[in-house]
C-alpha cells in the first residue's frame, strides 16, 4: 500500500511535468466550504473532466489539513435530505463529472488548523490507476 | 442494532400539503404573475402546538416567540456540510431582500435542530454566525424537538457512518409560519432565493387582503 502511495506520488511528479493541455485529468472550480467555529467538517466541490480516452475511477481523497476524506452523495428521497459516503467515483471518458452542493461532493472531516476564507486547502485525488492529483481549493463562506 | 435516538415521523403534512398544491398555485399565480412558484399552501393555517424550546443563547423560546412576523423554519443540524449551509445560505439570501422592510415586520428564519445531541446552544451560535442572517436556532429535549417535528411533519433519522460517527436524515423542506405562528405553507427542495422571496410577498399579500 505505501509503495504504491510513494509510485503514484513519482508519477504525479511526472504528470505535474506534462503541458496543462495534456494532463489527462482537469479539476476546475474547486472550492470548500468555511467551517463555523466548533464544526468538526465540511464539503469540498469542484468540476472534474477526465480528458483521457480511458474510463477512469475516483477511488480515494486525502488532503494534509484534515485528518479525514470521503466521497458523499446528498440525494433528496421521498422529501428528506440523506448523506451517505460513496466508495468511488466513476470518471468516463471525455466527460465533466460535478461535485457540487445538494449532491456528490467530498466531506471533510477533523481540520488539523482553522481554515479562514480566502486560504487554499490540498486535496489529493487518487485514480483508480494510480494517478495521484494534487488540487488546491480556495475556502469560501457558506 | 437500532440507534438509540432512532426517530421515524411520517411525513404526514408533505402528503397533506401534496393534496392543497393545485389550488394553491392557481391563487399564486394570479398574484404574482410568472413568478416561479415553489410553495404548496395548505387550505387553512395550522396553528403550531405550544413547545419550550431554547435559542442559540439558551434564551427559552415558545411558540410566542415566532408570533408578530413571518417565519421560515428549517430542520437540520449542524455536523451537516452540504444541504444545511446550502439552505441556510438560500435562507439568508431570501430574507436579505427584505432588508427595506422595517426591522420589525421583516421575515425571519429558523434553524431548528434534529440533532440536540451535539447542537448546544453555543454550537449553533457559531453556526449561525457564519450565515451574517436574520436566521436564529431551536434547539432542547430530544422530546421536545420530537414533539415539535411530529407536529409539523418532518421526519428523522440517525445514521451511524461506516467509518465513525453518524449522520441525521432529515426533511429537506423549509416550512412557512404566519405572524400568528400559524403553518400556511410547505416549500420543497431544490430551494430557490427568488422563488421563496416571491411566494412569501404573493403568500404575505393574500393574507392581508
Amino acid at each position: 500500500m505505501r509503495r504504491a502511495f510513494a509510485g503514484a506520488l513519482a508519477l504525479q511528479l511526472l504528470l505535474a511535468a506534462c503541458t496543462h493541455a495534456e494532463a489527462p485529468l482537469r479539476v476546475s472550480d474547486a472550492w470548500l466550504r468555511t467551517m463555523p467555529a466548533g464544526a468538526s467538517n465540511t464539503a469540498a466541490y469542484m468540476t472534474i473532466e477526465n480528458r483521457s480516452r480511458e474510463p477512469r475511477r475516483l477511488t480515494a481523497v486525502t488532503s494534509p489539513q484534515f485528518a479525514r476524506a470521503e466521497l458523499h452523495e446528498t440525494r433528496i428521497e421521498d422529501g428528506m435530505a440523506r448523506m451517505r459516503s460513496v466508495e468511488t467515483l466513476d470518471l468516463p471518458p471525455d466527460t465533466r463529472v460535478a461535485l457540487a452542493p445538494g449532491g456528490l461532493h467530498l466531506m471533510l472531516f477533523d481540520p488539523v488548523a482553522p481554515l479562514a476564507a480566502g486560504e487554499h486547502a490540498t486535496l489529493r485525488l487518487q485514480l483508480d490507476n494510480g494517478w495521484l492529483f494534487e488540487v488546491q481549493a480556495e475556502v469560501r463562506a457558506p | 442494532m437500532l440507534p438509540a435516538t432512532r426517530i421515524i415521523v411520517l411525513a404526514t403534512l408533505a402528503i397533506a400539503a401534496a393534496g392543497a398544491g393545485v389550488a394553491a398555485g392557481v391563487w399564486l399565480e394570479k398574484s404574482a404573475p410568472g413568478a416561479a412558484t415553489s410553495a404548496t399552501v395548505l387550505d387553512a393555517p395550522r396553528p403550531l402546538p405550544q413547545f419550550s424550546l431554547v435559542d442559540e443563547h439558551g434564551a427559552a423560546v415558545t411558540r410566542d416567540e415566532l408570533t408578530g412576523r413571518w417565519t421560515f423554519l428549517f430542520f437540520g443540524f449542524t455536523h451537516c456540510p452540504d444541504v444545511c449551509p446550502m439552505t441556510l445560505q438560500v435562507l439568508a439570501r431570501t430574507l436579505h431582500a427584505f432588508d427595506d422592510v422595517p426591522a420589525d415586520q421583516r421575515p425571519t428564519a429558523r434553524f431548528v435542530s434534529v440533532d440536540p445531541e451535539r447542537d448546544t446552544p453555543a454550537q449553533l451560535a457559531s453556526y449561525l454566525a457564519a450565515f451574517n442572517a436574520d436566521i436564529h436556532a431551536m434547539t432542547g429535549t430530544p422530546e421536545a424537538i420530537a414533539a415539535l417535528t411530529r407536529a409539523i411533519g418532518v421526519a428523522y433519522e440517525r445514521v451511524d457512518q461506516p467509518g465513525g460517527g453518524y449522520t441525521m436524515d432529515h426533511t429537506a423542506a423549509l416550512f412557512l409560519l404566519d405572524p400568528e405562528a400559524r403553518l400556511v405553507a410547505v416549500f420543497t427542495p431544490p430551494h430557490d432565493a427568488r422563488a421563496l422571496v416571491a411566494d412569501l410577498r404573493a403568500i404575505g399579500k393574500r393574507s392581508a387582503s
